[in-house]
């Protein structure tokens, strides 16, 4: 039945979900606000009027705290899930999510030299910026180790994506080593992820990666259909694989990297939305890329409300509900994916 | 005359009673262990409505959990409704701090860590200015000077000392310098052995060539000292001047959490003792 409704009627459903969740998302919280006056302490904030009843320190709430993370939840949630179908139908491989060429080891990487090497002090700017150039680095090396004559091979990408990332965690092995306990714990919860920090240049940031790569990935959802049926059928079709490869990996690689610098490391977005999507409506890439944005938007904002209520007044990192329950979805999947490797 | 005089003694009485509500309704989040043991040597554990992960209550106190100090949820924090909040230099993010500095009716303090007696008493002041506790105060800040006292009378001078800290019984780490264990080793007078930042690992036999002539030795193990947890796994560091002379001592790792803290200097000063007793014992031979 879903998959005889039109694009339009499906993007109209899961907006006006993601508008729910979002109200859900700013009335809810650590501190019991009623709903209704944080709803109007919103409409007060955007035109100016007075009509909410709560104290000045609950509008700060409101505003500098339950907003921002909302916003900044679903903005990574839909790059994190584009940059998963994109990355699955650029490798032909249901298993391949953003971390995959990459940008994840190197992100790491990158955080764990600022916070280790680098004064607690210089955290806040450090980290992310280090972060965003690692991911960068890692994935562009990587892709020039698969780079040859005869193009870019994909089991050269993933075959290098390993020998980076084991490059990368025995560096960070030994970052580790010689951290203190303070380092140590910070770089721990930064793997874990979190939209709780956001400034306002991060979300003006993280908003145009979004924009930028949906519009991006869009255009390329038809030839994202040819490689589909394999690179040379494609190359019959008329693409250019070589040059859409390269461009769309390194327009994905700098979208996670903004939204790695900005949240950690948030894994299983990437790997699970784009198949739940196509549970839902089939692997069409002109369907799948919008579908998947809205609906990565969606369960990251869920899984921040959730990592805020479940263990008050702390807070869960998202990272670690994302794995929680992506892990067993990955799990189901493989089982189903058995018969294709024999 | 005798209305008013009546009328003041009643303004007064009425006061009184406003500042011990007052004093009631304090609602206080400690985010550093240290301040968490200021605040419960004081007697004021009963306000406590929010600690950090590294503080430690006994299991009475049921106090709500915040995570991690330099990772704090500002709208977690809130819920709380404190009036006080106390934490260290390292509080954070800034955002977080930022929130908490901007709310009106919420006083927060921050404190420099504590690495020796002054400063503890330092803080002691400061946080018992901010609850208005300086009777109780005077009372721990006596104890701390005593304690102090005897800590710097210990004739250690000189000597070389290794701090220790073995926490799953078999790893050694020696505590190098910008640790609690250095801090230690100099309110004692001795000097620390390890000429590097931080903990590090340290094999027995490179601890055997150091040569140490006092070894501190921590751990969280309750059913045996961690100095008899260290030789037993180790016997060849009896071999070491530490171990002929009988100077190697115990302190329990989980007094050392909260940096320099009236408990810890407590702990210290036991130290003190024992290794004064050492030293008679030595020089008698």
């Amino acid at each position: 039945m879903i998959k005889n409704l039109p694009l339009p009627t499906l993007i109209a459903i899961l907006c006006a979900a993601i508008f729910a969740i979002a109200l859900l998302s700013v009335s809810r919280g650590a501190m019991m606000l009623p709903a209704s006056q944080s709803l109007l302490s919103l409409w007060d904030q955007l035109i100016g009027s007075h009509y909410s009843d709560l104290a000045d320190y609950q509008h700060l709430v409101i505003w500098e705290l339950r907003l921002p993370r909302t916003l900044l939840a679903l903005m990574i949630g839909a790059v994190l899930a584009q940059s998963g179908a994109v990355m699955q139908g650029l490798f032909r491989n249901p298993l391949a999510d953003p971390g995959i060429i990459g940008s994840s080891s190197g992100a790491a990487l990158g955080a764990a030299l600022a916070i280790i090497l680098l004064p607690p002090s210089l955290q806040a700017f450090s980290t992310p910026i280090a972060a965003f150039v690692g991911a960068l680095v890692t994935t562009l090396l990587i892709f020039k180790l698969a780079q040859s004559q005869q193009g870019t091979s994909v089991v050269m990408l993933l075959l290098a994506g390993i020998a980076v990332g084991a490059f990368s965690g025995a560096a960070m092995g030994f970052l580790n080593y010689i951290a203190d306990d303070q380092a140590l714990r910070d770089l721990t919860l930064w793997q874990m992820g979190s939209v709780a920090t956001a400034s306002e240049t991060t979300l003006w940031l993280c908003l145009a990666a979004a924009v930028v790569l949906a519009i991006y990935f869009q255009r390329n959802a038809q030839a994202l259909n040819a490689m589909l049926l394999g690179e040379a059928e494609a190359r019959h079709l008329g693409i250019d694989v070589e040059r859409v490869k390269m461009k769309l990996i390194i327009i994905t690689t700098i979208g996670i990297g903004i939204a790695v610098s900005a949240s950690g490391i948030i894994g299983f977005v990437g790997l699970v939305i784009p198949h739940l999507v196509r549970m839902l409506i089939g692997p069409d890439h002109r369907y799948l890329l919008p579908l998947s944005a809205l609906l990565g938007a969606m369960l990251l904002l869920s899984a921040d409300i959730a990592a805020r209520l479940l263990l008050p007044p702390a807070e869960l990192p998202v990272g670690l509900l994302t794995a929680v329950l992506g892990a067993p979805f990955f799990m189901v999947l493989l089982i189903q994916q058995r018969k294709n490797f024999i | 005359m005798r209305s008013i005089s009546t009328l003041v003694a009643a303004v007064i009485a009425g006061l009184f009673t406003l500042s011990h509500n007052a004093a009631a309704d304090m609602r206080i989040i400690s985010t550093d262990a240290g301040s968490t043991d200021i605040i419960r040597a004081l007697g004021e554990a009963d306000h406590l409505v929010g600690i950090d992960v590294t503080s430690s209550l006994p299991p009475q106190y049921h106090v709500a959990k915040l995570g991690y100090h330099r990772q704090l949820s500002a709208e977690g924090m809130l819920s709380l409704t404190p009036n006080i909040v106390i934490g260290s230099e390292h509080m954070g993010p800034p955002s977080t701090v930022e929130i908490i500095e901007k709310s009106q009716g919420i006083t927060l303090l921050q404190l420099p860590t504590a690495h020796n007696p002054k400063q503890i008493s330092d803080n002691i002041h400061a946080i018992a200015k901010l609850l208005g506790k300086s009777q109780q105060a005077n009372v721990l800040l006596k104890q701390i000077n005593q304690q102090s006292a005897a800590i710097s009378g210990t004739h250690i001078v000189g000597q070389s000392v290794a701090f220790i800290l073995q926490m799953d019984g078999r790893s050694l780490r020696m505590a190098g310098k910008h640790t609690v264990g250095d801090d230690i080793i100099h309110l004692l007078g001795g000097d620390n052995i390890a000429d590097y930042t931080n903990y590090q690992s340290i094999s027995p036999e490179a601890l055997l060539a150091l040569q140490p002539q006092i070894i501190i030795v921590a751990n969280r193990n309750d059913t045996q000292s961690p100095a008899q947890t260290l030789l037993s796994e180790y016997p060849l560091l009896m071999h070491t001047p530490a171990g002929k002379n009988n100077t190697i001592v115990s302190i329990d790792s989980r007094l050392l959490v909260a940096g320099m803290s009236p408990r810890a200097l407590a702990a210290v000063a036991t130290l003190s003792q024992q290794l004064d007793q050492a030293a008679s014992a030595v020089a008698s031979q």
